[in-house]
């Protein structure tokens, strides 16, 4: 996204902020000090993100309420597979390295509505109108970049130089994040989720409105078969390759300045056994990619902060934006069936990270189907 | 004579006391039709409501913000931190 000078970020349009809004004062929301034109004084107290409870909530409550709860504002994701891995022990060491690289990571009303999100060095999105919905460009893949931004759009190639298609529900779809990821999907639905594969699949492929008769009795395509359907997650057909990341470290600078390092990304498409089989995602086979993590990611803050690294595995569910209707492994039955490139083993495993075999023994394939 | 000269003394004393006791009639004054008739007032309660907060005058924030002039003279940018990452995120 292009950058914005310091000016720029806090430029802003009385007329843009519309009735309801401009009727607050900027000083109901953001505090500060009316009544003056010296700096320091007017931004005294001054709050850059309000505390949607303190603020929005006057009026948007029902939203305001589900998503605080949402993993969006409690990074829920994060304790949970932080959580599996560490222990007691080490978790306030682990903490410490939380709050300095990943708390940053937090999506408030502001930050999707108004500004761009403050990892991103923040700054109006359009002189401070309020945003409905959010700019996918600004916001949602502003934070999800690496990923999901260049799977969508079709950034990515392959090891050996060949492009891989956007997603077909960008090109030629031109479906922005909202059609599938709606507002209330965003705001956090009523409950508390560990992780963001926590309950049913939300956006489900096939539901209403969208591919709801796959597999039923009007399905023309073959491989739209009962057991497909009942054992194989949509993506393992329909998904092109797609990207996983490795060795992600962090650490501070002698200034304090944190930072990180990972090694280059890779891009491949590889199918394992479902770590999170429920009746909700009942598949047996699932794509997977594996996520930033190494048992050593936290060392600078102490030593062994995962003691339990292998208690959950680094190729992880995945469902990635590379869908295409035809891929590699849709040319033919044996274009899958017995094409061992295309199943995490343990081969595979030793090959790219030697020593997490173990913590992905439950996704591993043992027989190639 | 004498006698004649009290008698009219206590009957001029005895009317002026009769006319400062005897009230006087009062009627109303018809309304006056350029003024609405008073309503009735009865005791009704009143809800309690919350008093809104006023609204700080944001006036000087609006007029700061809304010149470009003014942020581009006033306006500091973040200093520039090396970018030790390597990576993608």
């Amino acid at each position: 996204m292009p950058p914005l000078e310091a000016w720029e970020k806090v430029f802003l349009d009385d007329q843009a902020l519309g009735e309801a809004h401009a009727g607050l004062g900027c000083i109901a929301c953001h505090g500060g000090v009316g009544g003056t034109t010296d700096k320091e004084e007017a931004h005294q107290g001054i709050v850059r993100d309000p505390d949607p409870a303190q603020t929005c909530a006057s009026c948007h409550e029902s939203v305001v309420e589900t998503h605080q709860d949402s993993l969006h504002a409690t990074l829920a994701g994060y304790y949970t597979v932080l959580r599996a891995r560490s222990d007691e022990e080490h978790w306030p060491q682990l903490m410490t390295a939380f709050d300095n690289h990943c708390d940053d990571c937090h999506a408030s009303c502001g930050q999707c509505h108004v500004s761009r999100p403050t990892i991103n060095g923040g700054g109006l999105l359009a002189k401070h109108e309020f945003k409905v919905p959010p700019p996918m460009n600004l916001t949602c893949t502003g934070c999800h970049g690496s990923r999901v931004n260049d799977e969508y759009k079709g950034k990515n190639q392959t090891a050996d130089g060949q492009p891989i298609p956007a997603d077909v529900h960008f090109n030629p779809g031109g479906m922005a994040c909202f059609v599938c990821h709606s507002g209330d999907q965003m705001h956090g639905a009523p409950g508390v989720f560990n992780h963001r594969y926590d309950g049913p699949p939300d956006p489900s492929c096939t539901q209403a409105g969208c591919h709801e008769n796959i597999g039923g009795p009007d399905d023309s395509i073959v491989y739209h078969s009962k057991p497909h359907m009942e054992k194989v997650q949509c993506q393992v057909c329909h998904a092109a390759p797609y990207k996983h990341c490795y060795n992600c470290h962090v650490q501070l600078s002698e200034e304090g300045v944190p930072y990180f390092k990972s090694d280059p990304s890779e891009i491949y498409f590889i199918i394992g056994k479902n770590p999170i089989q429920s009746p909700e995602r009942p598949w047996e086979y699932v794509v997977l990619r594996h996520v930033p993590v190494a048992r050593d990611s936290f060392a600078y803050y102490g030593e062994n902060l995962l003691p339990n690294f292998d208690a959950r595995e680094t190729w992880t569910y995945a469902t990635p934006h590379t869908i295409q209707r035809r891929t590699p492994q849709t040319e033919s039955c044996n274009a899958c069936h017995g094409n061992a490139s295309l199943f995490l083993t343990e081969d595979f495993v030793r090959q790219k990270a030697p020593d997490e075999v173990e913590a992905n023994r439950k996704v591993i394939v043992t027989k190639i189907p | 004579m004498r006698k004649g000269i009290w008698l009219f003394f206590g009957g001029l004393l005895g009317l002026v006391l009769a006319a400062c006791l005897a009230r006087p009639e009062i009627t109303p004054l018809p309304p006056s039709p350029m003024l609405p008739a008073v309503p009735t007032l009865e005791a009704t309660p009143v809800p309690p409501t919350e008093t809104p907060a006023p609204a700080a005058d944001s006036s000087t924030c609006i007029a700061c913000h809304t010149s470009e002039e003014t942020l581009r003279a006033l306006a500091v940018e973040p200093e520039e931190v090396e970018h030790l990452s390597e990576g993608e995120g």
